[in-house]
């Protein structure tokens, strides 16, 4: 799976009410999270369970050196994401004084802050660890809140809990606007032997040139139509 | 003047610049036929999805914001694929 086919996987888990291949999952969650930051160099997933700490998804080998570090030390970002359930930034991980073990191991692996963040909802405490060999690469509110969606993602995947937000209403007067739009771009394909994307782009360059909204540009199309066929009526 | 493709802001930039909730956007690509998820909306405004049809209707919902506001279409649209 490369990083597109990785998202579209995790969306598509995250939409269903049911508890996704876990495997599947979490391979798909440390794929994506590998590829997050611009200066992204691993991906792991901690879990807490009774007998310790365990990583049972990792981009690679600097991923799992990284979680075992932790491990051993009983300290880090991906051990408190998860036993805490809050996120923890690290920015500079070589001037952090909590993490001595972890700013070693780091150091040897050119990697230079990270991203822990808990994965709400599971029964088993987890968290979603991103490295980066880039100090404060992944603070930014894009990346930030990519990680965020990666999180929420995993958490529907493995709870079985579909993603609350995918729920939105719609209001009358959108659906009356989105009902015009498709109108037109049915009279578009019909007249321009075209497919649908066609015939919005064409709708798009037009509303661009004359700098109007698609629902004027939709209103100008269906009213030439119309008019064309009153005139070949009253002929 | 006219920007060409290469001076306008991706999806991210003009969703944040505009300050509107993800709700707001997906309801205006809605309205423009737009066939996605809330969840998918906000993978394509990270850019983690990148479907060029879906793209642009997004683009040009973020555009007729701006257009509001009297601002050129900034945001950028993608090319679609040849067929």
């Amino acid at each position: 799976m490369n990083v597109r086919q990785s998202w579209s996987y995790l969306i598509d888990a995250a939409a269903q009410n049911q508890v996704t291949v876990p495997e599947s999952l979490l391979e798909a969650a440390v794929n994506a999270g590998a590829a997050l930051a611009p200066h992204s160099v691993a991906c792991s997933i901690t879990q807490i369970q009774r007998d310790g700490y365990r990583t049972p998804a990792w981009s690679s080998d600097a991923a799992l050196q990284l979680d075992a570090a932790q491990y051993r030390s009983d300290r880090g970002p991906c051990v408190s994401a998860a036993e805490h359930g809050t996120e923890y930034h690290v920015p500079v991980i070589s001037t952090d004084d909590r993490y001595h073990e972890l700013a070693l191991v780091a150091g040897r692996l050119n990697v230079l802050s990270s991203l822990s963040m808990p994965v709400q909802g599971v029964a088993t405490p987890t968290a979603l660890n991103l490295y980066s060999a880039v100090e404060a690469d992944l603070e930014n509110s894009r990346v930030l809140g990519a990680a965020r969606l990666l999180a929420r993602c995993l958490s529907a995947g493995m709870s079985g809990n579909g993603d609350q937000s995918t729920m939105v209403r719609t209001h009358p007067e959108a659906t009356e606007r989105r009902n015009r739009v498709n109108r037109a771009i049915a009279i578009l394909i019909d007249q321009n032997a075209t497919s649908r994307e066609i015939a919005f782009e064409t709708m798009v360059n037009h509303s661009r040139q004359k700098s109007v909204t698609m629902a004027e540009v939709a209103n100008f199309v269906i009213a030439t139509v119309k008019e064309r066929g009153d005139r070949d009526g009253s002929n | 003047m006219d920007r060409t493709n290469d001076d306008k802001i991706d999806l991210f930039e003009g969703f944040d610049r505009l300050g509107i909730s993800l709700e707001d956007l997906w309801l205006d690509a809605y309205a423009l036929g737009g066939d996605l998820s809330l969840l998918e909306t906000e993978a394509y405004v990270f850019g983690l999805l990148r479907d060029a049809h879906e793209h642009n209707v997004l683009a040009q919902a973020l555009n007729e914001r701006f257009m509001d506001q009297d601002l050129d279409h900034l945001v950028r649209y993608m090319t679609l694929a040849p067929s």
